[in-house]
């Protein structure tokens, strides 16, 4: 074993784990190399200026944000577009012209309906989410 | 309400109670991921990401781990892949509390969050595991899906490299 490998065994019995190697051999062999025996006190004084310190407290919330995009609808958009186009395309086949005419205010009725209803928020989306975060 | 409670409630589709989970391991999980990303704003986006994809791989969830312990391995990944599209190699030198003192030497406590935010990410990653946490070398395998024998090496190395930031300034 090399000197390194014979350092990284004394750490991990220093941390009261089971290296590879005997406690009695490790003992050995930092009795007899002052080099791994200066090494490893060090890390081990090292190691106690972790004493006392902790993780800090991350005040955080995601709850809402991620609230939010659980309960946004997917997008359909473009397959609905798709299917827009395709019932206009299909409106120019119709040889009668007042039907053709309704095929095609229809569904730009539905849309306008559409955006009008959004425009209410009727699924409470935060929109102020971003301010929020902005102030912490 | 515990954890199995909400994970089944999930699984039948009530995604309120996701809730739950959150709130439990938000400021947690945040902590975890400002000690890998070194920056607020890209913990909160990489936790947040995480969240997302653990409710959609709830299903894939094994009743028997922790919660967290599987969880803290999805935000490990978001939190790579965030270091992996950095332009800057690592932004974790910017004023940001790795490290909270309790009843210690105040500039005891920022010398060494300041050599943390130094070093490598996986060095910071397994120190701060090791040592604010308190994980074992087995459960830091199993935290970072790494062999014991590399933990152990792995953390010596990053003993070292703190070792050497804090006495290159002093």
């Amino acid at each position: 074993m090399t000197c390194e490998e014979w350092r990284v065994a004394a750490m991990a019995l220093a941390d009261g784990e089971m290296p590879p190697v005997s406690r009695a051999a490790i003992e050995t062999h930092l009795v007899t190399c002052d080099g791994c025996r200066r090494v490893i006190e060090e890390l081990q004084e090292l190691a106690s200026t972790w004493d006392g310190q902790r993780r800090p407290d991350c005040y955080v919330d995601l709850w809402p944000a991620i609230q939010d995009r659980l309960g946004r609808p997917k997008r359909h958009w473009l397959p609905m577009l798709v299917v827009l186009l395709v019932i206009f395309k299909l409106a120019d086949l119709v040889t009668d012209t007042s039907l053709a005419l309704w095929v095609q205010v229809v569904p730009v009725l539905m849309a306008a309906a559409a955006f009008a209803l959004l425009r209410q928020n009727p699924f409470r989306i935060q929109t102020d989410l971003a301010l929020k975060e902005a102030e912490l | 309400m515990d954890d199995a409670a909400a994970i089944r409630s999930c699984r039948s589709g009530d995604a309120n109670a996701f809730r739950y989970l959150v709130e439990r391991y938000q400021k947690q999980a945040m902590a975890h991921a400002v000690a890998i990303l070194g920056n607020r704003t890209d913990a909160e986006d990489a936790l947040q990401e995480a969240f997302l994809d653990a409710y959609r791989a709830l299903d894939r969830f094994d009743e028997g781990r922790s919660f967290y312990s599987w969880f803290y391995t999805i935000l490990r990944n978001r939190c790579w892949k965030l270091v992996g599209s950095r332009n800057r190699p690592d932004r974790a030198a910017e004023d940001v509390e790795i490290l909270a003192a309790s009843g210690v030497n105040l500039d005891q406590t920022l010398a060494l969050g300041e050599a943390l935010a130094r070093l490598q990410v996986e060095s910071r990653e397994i120190l701060t595991l090791r040592h604010l946490d308190g994980l074992s070398y087995e459960e830091l395998s199993v935290r970072l899906g790494i062999p014991i024998g590399t933990v152990m090496s792995r953390l010596f190395y990053a003993r070292k490299q703190l070792q050497a930031t804090l006495g290159g300034k002093r």
